[in-house]
């Protein structure tokens, strides 16, 4: 008993040690201090190493799968940098943009959305000028449309600095009215149509391709 | 972020292992297979897998140790 077993800590360990050699094991771990620190210190490594998710075991198992045969083959985590984990996001918003089919579209599309937004305008315009003509609309507008009200157009008109709403609408009148919402509105669009430009130009995401 | 820089520490030294011995030490650790079942995963001898294993654990002893209380 008086020879030290630490050759066998591992074997113990990974549970392959024959059951009529465990007790002679454990026996001796009791009594001796160099073989049970051994033990401890073995024990803690295998709980550390088993505490890092190098693979995750929460995925599906393909992708399961995939990160055993990368981690085996080396090289997973040592080369995506940390926001990579921005991917899911990434792939998503691209995912829907080519849903949109705005990748194929592109640039040309901003002129379309612009033509698309004054005939909105127009169309928003007339359907109001016949709605005033309404006996009594008047009241309804001031009760229940309350920030429908010319006046508040105005206001939201003089927020977007009032020359661009007069820009966009082609004819001054009624129609200043509605070019602070809609300038709004098309500035809005332009931001989307130039991330979905932008979008297009970039190449597919897949930095996963060093290995050692 | 300690325990994010120990993960980090833990994952970069068993990935950092040669090839040979992180295939057994991840069949073992991660995946739970007994030697005969790395053994004939791998086809290697159960001696390999052994001396692998063994390898293995003291490289990443001997990195991890400032992780490690004992010793």
């Amino acid at each position: 008993m008086n020879k030290h077993i630490e050759h066998l800590i591992d074997v113990y360990l990974d549970g392959e040690l024959p059951s009529q050699q465990v007790h002679k094991f454990e026996a001796h771990t009791a009594t001796c201090k160099t073989c049970r620190n051994a033990l401890l210190a073995r024990q803690q490594l295998s709980a550390l190493i088993r505490d890092v998710p190098v693979v995750d075991i929460s995925r599906t198992s393909v992708e399961f799968a995939d990160d055993i045969l990368d981690a085996l083959d080396g090289g997973y985590a040592q080369t995506v940098p940390w926001w990579f984990e921005l991917r899911g996001l990434y792939a998503e918003i691209r995912t829907w943009m080519l849903d949109l089919r705005v990748q194929q579209v592109g640039w040309v599309s901003v002129p379309i959305m612009l033509l698309l937004a004054s005939v909105f305008i127009r169309s928003v315009g007339i359907l109001n000028t016949i709605f005033s003509l309404v006996p009594g609309s008047d009241a309804l507008l001031g009760q229940v449309f309350d920030f429908l009200t010319p006046a508040s157009f105005v206001q939201v008109d003089r927020f977007w600095g009032g020359a661009l709403g007069q820009m966009i609408s082609f004819d001054i009148g009624d129609w200043t009215l509605f070019t602070g919402l809609f300038a709004s509105l098309l500035i809005g669009f332009l931001y989307v149509a130039w991330i979905a430009g932008w979008l297009s130009g970039q190449p597919e995401a897949d930095p996963v391709k060093v290995r050692d | 972020l300690e325990n994010r820089e120990r993960i980090e520490s833990v994952r970069q030294a068993v990935l950092g292992l040669p090839e040979a011995s992180r295939a057994v030490l991840i069949l073992r650790e991660y995946e739970g297979l007994s030697y005969r079942q790395i053994s004939e995963t791998l086809d290697i001898p159960i001696g390999t897998v052994m001396s692998r294993l063994n390898y293995a654990r003291n490289t990443l002893a001997q990195r991890l140790s400032g992780l490690l209380e004992v010793r």
